[in-house]
C-alpha cells in the first residue's frame, strides 16, 4: 500500500514538470486592409482601411486618410492623390497590360508593399447570341418556366488562364422575370472565376429584363485567392490569402471585355 | 458381452473411431424418450451408450424397427433428433448433439480435488465457449490459481498452457461479460482437448439470484493500454438511441468524449484517422454514421472488441496513434435465433443459425429511420443556411429533405475440425443523405401552360453518400498444442460521392431533351487489397514467438469536377505496403517479469523505402495486486485521412497515400510507463505517455492559385507534434453496484511552419478529462449514470475582420486570425442516464425495455463559434451541442 502512495504522488507531480510553451491569443489592432483593382487602360484606384478589430466596440467607418502612397512602374514613380475616404487614385500612370506596378508606404512605422501586372485583354470573347426570351414566371401558377436555348460565351484560354464572367443588369428600372415579392433579386450574380474557355447563360443567369452587361475579366492569381474557402466559424479559420506585404487586402491587375446582351419577353 | 468388431480405425489427430456392431439387430416398439429406448437396447443386447440424461429425457421417439441394425437405427434416430453418435476406444456408444466435437472433453469439476496428483508438468490445451450460443470465445483469460501461469484463447477460441505443475491445479476462466467460471483438476481429469463452458454474466431474469460475481462493461487490465469490451453488457450504458461500441470506449480515460459530434476515435491526442480499425481482419476506413454521431458498427454483430491505446505489438502496422480489433460472431451453433432493437434512430434485426453439423451463419441489418432524434441531429448539421447564394429558384421548398443509414453484417463460419477453420465475414454499410431541392409545383404536368415546352423537370440536387463495404476470408489452423496458423485474404472499399448541383432537363420545341448542370461534383473511391499470414508458436511455457507477413495494395481516387465537365482534380494514387514482423514473448524471474520485443519491417512502394519499427514492451507483476507496465514503440502512418470540416457545405474527407515528398510517411515514437493496483473489487490503473510526432499532415483546402493543373499535394502543410498526458483509472468491478472514474490529464501541442514558428494546441488537445461511470443492478432493473467533464477545445479566435467588394459588385467577409487555437471553449460536460427493464414475453423471449435521458440538465456545450462582419463589428454566434435528448428502445429476442 506505502508503494502504492508513492507512485500515486510521483504520477500526480509528473503532469507539472515537463514543458514546452505553447502560443495564446493576442490581438493586433492596427493592421491594414488594402482594396486596389487596377484596370487597365485606367487610373490606378485604390482604398485604404483599417481591420475591424474583434471585441471591440469601435463602429466607426475607418477609412486611412493622409497616407503618402508610391505607385512605380519601371523607372517611373509617382504619389497617389489623397481623394479622401481612404481613396487613393494615381496621379499620371495609365495601367497597360503586361506592366508590373507596385505600390508601397509607411503605416505607423510598418512598410506595407505590394505588386501586380496588369493582364491582357480577353481574346476572342464571342456570344453565340445577343439576345435571349425568356418568359415570365409566376411561381405560383403552378405552370413551368420557359426554357430558351443558353447563350454560349467563349473565349480563347490557352494558358489555362483564370476568368471571370460578370452578368449586370443596367437598367434603370428593370423589369423582374420572377415574382419579386417573395424574393430580393439581384441585378449581379456572383460567380467563382472559371479556368475554362466557355461559359453558358441561361435562363438562371438573369434576374431582369433588359439590357445586360456580359463582362468578361481577365484575372491574377491573386484575386482568384480571394474565393479561397475561408470559413467563417472557429472549426476552419486560417490564415488569410493576401497578396500585400505587411497588411490585407488585394492588388491586383484587372483586364475585360464586354459584350451586351438583350433579354425579352 | 458380444464381441465389437473393430473394422477400421480412421486416424485423426487425437482419436480413434469404431463402427457399430453390425450383428445387432433391433425389433418392437419403442415408443417414450430416447433415454428409455437407449437403456432397453442397452439390456438387450449388453451395448454400452453414453449421453446426456437431460437431453435424452427432452427427446422423445416414436419407431418401429423390425430387423434393423443398429446402425440404421442409431443413424434414423440422429438424423431426425439433430445428434450423432461415435464410438470410443473403450466400445461405447456416446450420442451427442450434432455441433458438439466428440474431441473435445468436458471439464466440469466443480469441487476441488484433496488428494495427490498424479501427473506432473502438463500441458493443458482445449476451447472456450459460449455455454448457450456455443460459440468460441476470443482472448478469454484462463489462469492457474496461485501461480503466474495464464494465458489467453486465440480468436478461435484455442487455448494452450505448458508447464501446468501437476493435474490438480484450479483454472480460472475469465471474460468480460461472462461470469467468472473456476474448474478443479483431477487426476481423472482430461488434460487435451477440453471443452470449458462460460455462461453470459445474468442480465434476463433468473428465478434466484445469482450471487456470484458480475462482469463490468469494460476490462482495462490485461495488457499494458489495453481496454477490451463485449457488447452483452452495452445496453445497460446510457444511449443516443443506438448502443454504440466506440462511444462506449468514450468512457474509458485516454479516449476523449468530448467530440460529441464524433464517435471517432481520439485516443491519446491522437486524430480517428490514426487509429486502425480492423473488422473481421479487413481494415475498415471510415467508422461514421449520420456526420459521426454514430459508428458504423452494429453491436449485435460483435463478439469482441479489443482497443490498444498505444504500445501496440508488431503485428499492427500503418497508422500511429491506437489499434481496435473488431471480432464477429460467428452465429448460434445449436439453434435459431432472432433478435429485434428499436430504438428512437434505429431498427436493428439479426438472425443466427446453425447450417448442418459444421458451420454456422450470422446476419444482422440495420437502418435509421427519420425519428425525432434522428432530424434533431441531423439538423444539427444542417442548421446553417447559404446566404450568399441569391440563385435560389423561386417557387422550390426544400421540403423533400430525406436521408438514412444503414449497414450489414453476415458471416458463414465452416469448421474443417475443431481445429480448423474457414470463415467468410461481409460488411456494407452507407449514408444517403439528401438535401435536395425539387419543385414544388406539378412541375412535371403536360401541357406546359403554352410556353410550348412538352416536359420538363429541374431541381437543386445536393447529395452526399459515403460508406464501406469490406470482406475477408479467413482460414486457421491449430497444427499442435504450440502451432497455431491464421491467414486472412480480405478487401475494402470506401466511397464517398458528393454532389452539389443545379441542374436539369426539358424537352425543346422540337423535341430534343436538352440538359442543363452546373455545380459540384466529388468523388473518393478506395480500395484495400489485402494478404496476410500470421503464425504463432509456443516454445515453452516462458517463450512464445510470433511471427506473419502482410501486403496491403491500395488504390485511391479522388475526383473533383464542376459544371459536369471540368475535372479540376483527378488524383489517382496506387501504393503497396509490404510488411512482416517477429515478435517474441518472454517470461523471466519465476514468470514475474514479461518481455515482449517486436520488430516489423515495411516496404512502402511510393517512397521505395524501408521502414523499421522496433518495439518493445514490459510488464513485472511485484505481487499478487500490483504490476508494472512499459512500452516503446515506432510506429508509420503510410494512408492518411484528410478531414475537412466544413459546416455550410457539409464535411469533405478522403484518403491520401504518402508520396515521400509533398505528403511525407508520418511516424510517431511511444513511451508509455504505468502501473496497476488490482484487488478482488477493485483496480486502479495509472498510465503516463509520451508521444513525439513527426511529418504530420494538415490539409488547408484553398482555391487553386496554380495557372496549371490543380495538385492537391500543394494543400498540404506539415509539421510535428507531441501527445503526452497520464491516465488514471478507479474501478469497482463487481457487485450490484459497479463503475468507474476515469481521469485524464493531458496537452497535444502542433507546430506547423506555415502558421508560424509557434507550438500550438492542436484541435483535439483537452486538458483535464474527467468521466465518471456508475451501474447499479436491482430486481429487474438496471440504472446507470454517466458524468462527463472535459476542458474546452481550443479554438482559433479572429484578430479582427475586413470585407471587400468583389468585381461583381458584392462584398464578401474575411476574417483574420493571429494565433492558431489560441483561444479556448467554455468547458464541455454531459450527464447522462438511463434505466432498463428486463422481463419475459414467452417462454423463450427475453426483453429490455431501455430509457435514456442525454444530457439531462440540458448543459448548453459550445460546438463551435461563428462570425460575421454586420456594420463594422465582428458578431460572434455559438454554435451548440444537442440538449436534454430522451430516447427510448425496445429489444425482443426470439428462439
Amino acid at each position: 500500500m506505502k508503494t502504492l502512495k508513492i507512485l500515486l504522488a510521483v504520477t500526480i507531480l509528473m503532469p507539472f514538470i515537463s514543458c514546452q510553451k505553447v502560443e495564446q491569443q493576442y490581438i493586433n489592432s492596427d493592421k491594414v486592409i488594402v482594396e486596389g483593382y487596377l484596370n487597365a487602360d485606367q487610373k490606378a484606384r485604390i482604398s485604404v482601411s483599417k481591420e475591424i478589430t474583434y471585441a471591440t466596440n469601435d463602429s466607426s467607418e475607418m477609412p486611412i486618410e493622409g497616407l503618402e502612397i508610391t505607385l512605380t512602374n519601371n523607372d517611373i514613380s509617382e504619389i497617389m492623390i489623397d481623394k479622401g475616404s481612404g481613396i487613393y487614385e494615381s496621379n499620371t500612370l495609365i495601367m497597360r497590360a503586361n506592366e508590373k506596378y507596385s505600390m508601397r508606404f509607411d503605416y505607423k512605422g510598418k512598410l506595407i508593399t505590394s505588386e501586380t501586372t496588369i493582364p491582357e485583354k480577353p481574346k476572342s470573347y464571342k456570344a453565340s447570341a445577343t439576345s435571349i426570351a425568356i418568359a415570365m414566371f409566376n411561381p405560383g401558377s403552378g405552370a413551368p418556366p420557359s426554357f430558351p436555348d443558353p447563350i454560349k460565351l467563349t473565349w480563347s484560354n490557352p494558358d489555362s488562364r483564370y476568368f471571370l464572367v460578370v452578368v449586370e443588369n443596367i437598367e434603370k428600372k428593370p423589369v423582374a422575370i420572377f415574382d419579386s415579392t417573395r424574393f430580393s433579386l439581384k441585378r449581379v450574380f456572383r460567380n467563382e472565376p472559371l479556368q475554362t474557355n466557355s461559359y453558358e447563360l441561361n435562363m438562371r443567369s438573369f434576374n431582369y429584363y433588359g439590357t445586360h452587361r456580359i463582362i468578361l475579366f481577365n484575372l491574377n492569381p491573386e484575386y482568384v485567392s480571394l474565393y479561397e474557402n475561408n470559413g467563417s466559424s472557429s472549426l476552419n479559420l486560417t490564415t488569410l490569402p493576401t497578396n500585400i506585404e505587411g497588411g490585407l487586402g488585394i492588388f491586383t491587375g484587372i483586364n475585360s471585355d464586354t459584350i451586351r446582351v438583350e433579354v425579352y419577353d | 458381452m458380444k464381441k465389437l468388431v473393430i473394422l477400421i480405425f480412421i486416424l485423426s489427430a487425437y482419436s480413434s473411431y469404431s463402427q457399430v456392431p453390425a450383428n445387432i439387430k433391433i425389433d418392437g416398439l419403442y415408443f417414450g424418450t430416447l433415454e428409455s429406448a437407449l437403456n432397453r437396447i442397452s439390456q438387450k443386447h449388453g451395448v454400452v451408450f453414453s449421453f446426456d440424461k437431460e437431453l435424452a429425457n427432452s427427446i422423445n421417439i416414436e419407431e418401429r424397427p423390425f430387423q434393423q441394425s443398429l446402425e440404421e437405427f442409431l443413424d434414423k434416430i440422429c438424423r431426425t433428433n439433430k445428434l450423432k453418435y461415435y464410438i470410443s476406444n473403450d466400445k461405447v456408444i456416446h450420442i451427442i448433439e450434432r455441433w458438439e466435437n466428440q474431441n473435445l472433453k468436458k471439464l466440469d469439476g466443480v469441487k476441488s480435488y484433496r488428494g495427490k496428483p498424479k501427473r506432473y508438468n502438463i500441458t493443458l490445451s482445449g476451447k472456450i465457449i459460449d455455454n448457450s450460443t456455443r460459440e468460441t470465445l476470443p482472448f478469454v483469460n484462463v489462469a492457474v490459481k496461485g501461480t503466474t501461469i495464464g494465458g489467453a484463447t486465440n480468436v478461435d477460441g484455442h487455448f494452450t498452457l505448458v508447464n501446468v505443475p501437476c493435474d490438480t491445479v484450479t483454472l480460472i476462466c475469465s471474460y468480460i461479460g461472462y461470469e467468472k467460471q473456476t474448474l478443479y483438476l483431477t487426476p481423472e481429469s482430461p488434460i487435451n482437448n477440453l471443452l470449458i463452458e462460460l455462461n453470459v454474466a445474468s442480465q434476463e431474469i433468473k428465478e434466484v439470484v445469482v450471487t456470484g460475481q458480475k462482469q463490468d462493461i469494460l476490462e482495462a487490465n490485461e495488457k499494458t493500454s489495453m481496454i477490451k469490451l463485449t457488447p452483452l453488457k452495452l445496453n445497460t450504458l446510457p444511449n443516443l438511441g443506438e448502443k454504440d461500441i466506440l462511444r462506449s470506449f468514450q468512457l474509458m480515460p485516454g479516449i476523449s468524449a468530448a467530440n460529441e459530434n464524433s464517435s471517432g476515435l481520439y485516443v491519446r491526442g491522437g486524430t480517428p484517422d490514426q487509429s486502425l480499425v480492423l473488422y473481421d481482419g479487413f481494415t475498415v476506413y471510415n467508422v461514421e454514421h449520420l456526420f459521426g454521431f454514430f459508428s458504423s458498427f452494429n453491436s449485435n454483430a460483435i463478439k469482441d472488441v479489443q482497443l490498444y491505446k498505444g504500445g501496440f505489438d508488431a503485428k499492427f502496422g500503418g497508422r500511429l496513434s491506437s489499434v481496435v480489433e473488431i471480432t464477429g460472431k460467428e452465429g448460434d451453433r445449436k439453434r435459431f435465433n432472432a433478435c429485434m432493437d428499436i430504438g428512437m434512430l434505429s431498427m436493428n434485426a439479426f438472425t443466427e443459425s446453425p447450417i448442418g453439423e459444421k458451420s454456422s451463419i450470422i446476419i444482422s441489418f440495420r437502418r435509421s429511420w427519420q425519428s425525432p432524434v434522428y432530424n434533431k441531429i441531423f439538423n444539427q448539421f444542417n442548421i446553417q443556411s447559404d446566404n450568399t447564394n441569391s440563385q435560389e429558384p423561386p417557387g422550390q421548398d426544400n421540403n423533400n429533405l430525406k436521408s438514412y443509414f444503414y449497414d450489414i453484417n453476415a458471416k458463414y463460419t465452416y469448421r474443417i475440425s475443431e481445429n480448423e477453420n474457414i470463415s467468410f465475414s461481409f460488411y456494407n454499410g452507407a449514408d444517403d443523405l439528401d438535401n435536395s431541392i425539387k419543385p414544388r409545383g406539378p412541375g412535371g404536368g403536360p401541357g406546359g401552360g403554352g410556353f410550348g415546352f412538352r416536359s420538363f423537370s429541374m431541381k437543386s440536387t445536393d447529395l452526399t453518400y459515403w460508406g464501406n463495404t469490406g470482406s475477408s476470408l479467413k482460414w486457421s489452423k491449430n497444427w499442435n498444442d504450440k502451432f497455431f496458423t491464421n491467414a486472412l485474404l480480405s478487401f475494402s472499399n470506401y466511397f464517398s460521392k458528393r454532389d452539389r448541383s443545379t441542374g436539369g432537363s426539358y424537352v425543346d420545341k422540337e423535341g430534343n431533351t436538352q440538359t442543363i448542370n452546373r455545380g459540384v461534383l466529388e468523388n473518393n473511391n478506395l480500395l484495400d487489397y489485402t494478404a496476410k499470414v500470421d503464425f504463432e508458436y509456443k516454445l515453452t511455457s516462458k517463450h512464445k514467438l510470433e511471427f506473419g507477413a502482410q501486403s496491403i495494395f491500395n488504390s485511391i481516387n479522388y475526383s473533383y469536377s464542376q459544371n459536369d465537365t471540368l475535372k479540376i482534380i483527378d488524383r489517382r494514387t496506387n501504393g503497396a505496403t509490404l510488411s512482416g514482423y517477429l515478435q517474441d514473448k518472454m517470461n523471466f524471474l519465476n514468470e514475474k517479469l514479461n518481455v515482449t520485443t517486436g520488430l516489423r519491417y515495411n516496404y512502402f512502394t511510393n517512397t521505395s523505402k524501408s521502414y523499421i519499427e522496433p518495439r518493445i514492451g514490459a510488464s513485472y507483476q511485484l505481487n499478487s495486486r500490483l504490476k508494472f507496465k512499459s512500452s516503446i514503440g515506432r510506429y508509420y502512418q503510410f494512408a492518411k485521412r484528410v478531414v475537412r470540416e466544413d459546416i455550410l457545405q457539409g464535411s469533405r474527407d478522403f484518403w491520401a497515400l504518402a508520396d515521400g515528398k509533398k505528403l511525407p510517411v508520418s511516424s510517431s515514437n511511444h513511451f508509455i510507463a504505468g502501473f496497476s493496483y488490482e484487488t478482488k473489487d477493485f483496480l486502479i490503473d495509472v498510465e503516463g505517455y509520451y508521444k513525439s510526432l513527426s511529418s504530420l499532415s494538415e490539409y488547408s483546402l484553398r482555391f487553386e492559385t496554380m495557372h496549371q493543373s490543380v495538385s492537391y499535394e500543394e494543400n498540404y502543410q506539415i509539421g510535428s507534434g507531441v501527445a503526452e498526458g497520464i491516465d488514471f483509472l478507479f474501478q469497482k468491478k463487481y457487485g450490484d453496484y459497479t463503475g468507474w472514474i476515469g481521469y485524464t490529464i493531458g496537452r497535444v501541442i502542433n507546430k506547423f511552419n506555415n502558421y508560424g514558428n509557434y507550438y500550438f494546441y492542436a484541435s483535439n488537445d483537452v486538458t483535464h478529462e474527467f468521466k465518471l461511470v456508475n451501474s447499479y443492478k436491482w430486481r429487474k432493473w438496471d440504472f446507470s449514470a454517466t458524468w462527463i467533464f472535459a476542458t474546452g477545445k481550443p479554438y482559433t479566435a479572429p484578430e479582427g475582420g475586413y470585407q471587400l467588394t468583389l468585381l461583381d459588385g458584392t462584398t464578401r467577409n474575411y476574417i483574420n486570425v493571429t494565433v492558431k487555437n489560441g483561444m479556448r471553449l467554455p468547458a464541455y460536460h454531459r450527464l447522462d442516464v438511463s434505466a432498463s427493464y428486463n422481463f419475459i414475453l414467452g417462454p423463450d423471449s427475453p426483453c429490455t425495455l431501455g430509457f435514456s435521458i442525454f444530457n439531462l440538465y440540458n448543459r448548453s456545450n459550445i460546438w463551435y463559434n461563428e462570425y460575421e462582419i454586420i456594420e463594422n463589428q465582428i458578431i460572434k454566434t455559438p454554435v451548440k451541442f444537442l440538449g436534454i435528448t430522451p430516447n427510448i428502445s425496445l429489444n425482443i429476442k426470439f428462439r
